[in-house]
């Protein structure tokens, strides 16, 4: 798919994503700021597409990435919904367990940039975009075996070094 | 897939660094550790997989669960956990549940796993230095969770989701030593 081509596709299907992306309600009960989400799964269809990965519909695809980016959403606001509501509890955590929870985003970007750019492209396709080993596999151009090494070896690297900062 | 039991992470950890697990056993993981403080030899591995846990944006489960959460209007799970939860027993409230209920039944919704295990990790988080264990048996559009405490009394709850309110309701059926 083409810039162009993406471009027509996005405008195209822009409003259904929002319409979709608005049935959900946060933790809070509001709702989804449906627009960002959108934007940002037309985003990652994109950076697929750009990746390699085998676009073959395009529009049930903008769907799929729509619904799962509304579920994390919707999963990370309950959990900071209840985190506020056992306040309480706020205080018995030490300052590690504050930092664990706080910094996922800084511990994830650090892990990620001590990886070899290989591991690094497995791990993102792995957990962000929930790719199977074989799509992966087919998106990077290895063999299925050697993205399981991969993987694996970035996994055990990360846990090693977790354990000597924790 | 128990995530409460140990043996079972254990395994699941090994298949994890082989990386043999699937997807959604990633994601369980990744459930289990952020809703769960990690025991002291878990800790650097709960660290990994949660800070490293993604949005999965081409899993057909969420995409399912998607759909669940879409048809039911959400209420936060906290009010109710902390109105059910570990109140003493109101019996008042366990008749009006039972004519909700049975009597008056509404559009019956299935508990999906992903609802029961959030709400056990948030019954834990609420009193975790009591709990030994906690199982659910899931029938139909509601479940019956059994609570097993460290000075050995047993409690036993219903779960429900409110179709109305998008809610979890909780409320205890029994206590025994």
């Amino acid at each position: 798919m083409t810039k162009e081509e993406f471009e027509v596709f996005s405008g195209k299907v822009r409003r259904d994503l929002i319409s979709i992306a608005g049935r959900i309600h946060l933790g809070d009960g509001q709702p989804t700021e449906a627009e960002d989400i959108v934007q940002d799964a037309l985003l990652r269809l994109w950076e697929l597409s750009e990746r390699g990965y085998p676009v073959n519909n395009a529009k049930a695809l903008a769907i799929k990435i729509t619904k799962n980016l509304c579920v994390s959403r919707y999963r990370k606001s309950r959990s900071e919904a209840i985190s506020l509501g056992t306040n309480d509890k706020l205080g018995e955590l030490s300052a590690a367990d504050s930092l664990e929870t706080a910094d996922n985003q800084k511990i994830k970007n650090i892990l990620y940039s001590r990886l070899t750019p290989a591991r690094q492209e497995c791990m993102t396709l792995r957990n962000d975009f929930g790719m199977s080993l074989d799509e992966i596999a087919e998106t990077t151009g290895r063999s299925k075996e050697s993205v399981k090494v991969l993987i694996s070896t970035a996994r055990k690297q990360m846990l090693e070094q977790l354990k000597e900062l924790l | 897939m128990n995530l409460e039991d140990k043996n079972i992470r254990k395994a699941l950890a090994e298949k994890y660094l082989s990386a043999e697990t699937s997807v959604e056993e990633e994601r369980a993981l990744a459930c289990y550790y952020s809703d769960h403080q990690a025991e002291e030899d878990e800790k650097a591995f709960a660290a990994m997989v949660t800070a490293t846990a993604g949005d999965y944006l081409l899993s057909d489960e969420g995409a399912v669960e998607f759909d669940r959460i879409a048809t039911s209007k959400t209420i936060p799970l906290k009010i109710n956990i902390f109105r059910w939860a570990f109140g003493t027993v109101a019996v008042a409230a366990a008749v009006i549940l039972g004519v909700i209920l049975f009597q008056n039944p509404v559009k019956e919704t299935p508990i999906s796993a992903v609802t029961i295990a959030e709400t056990i990790g948030e019954i834990m988080k609420l009193n975790e230095e009591n709990i030994l264990s906690i199982e659910a048996k899931p029938q139909g559009s509601k479940a019956v969770l059994t609570v097993n405490l460290k000075n050995g009394i047993t409690q036993t709850y219903i779960m429900t989701l409110d179709e109305e309110t998008g809610a979890t309701l909780l409320t205890q059926l029994s206590s025994t030593n």
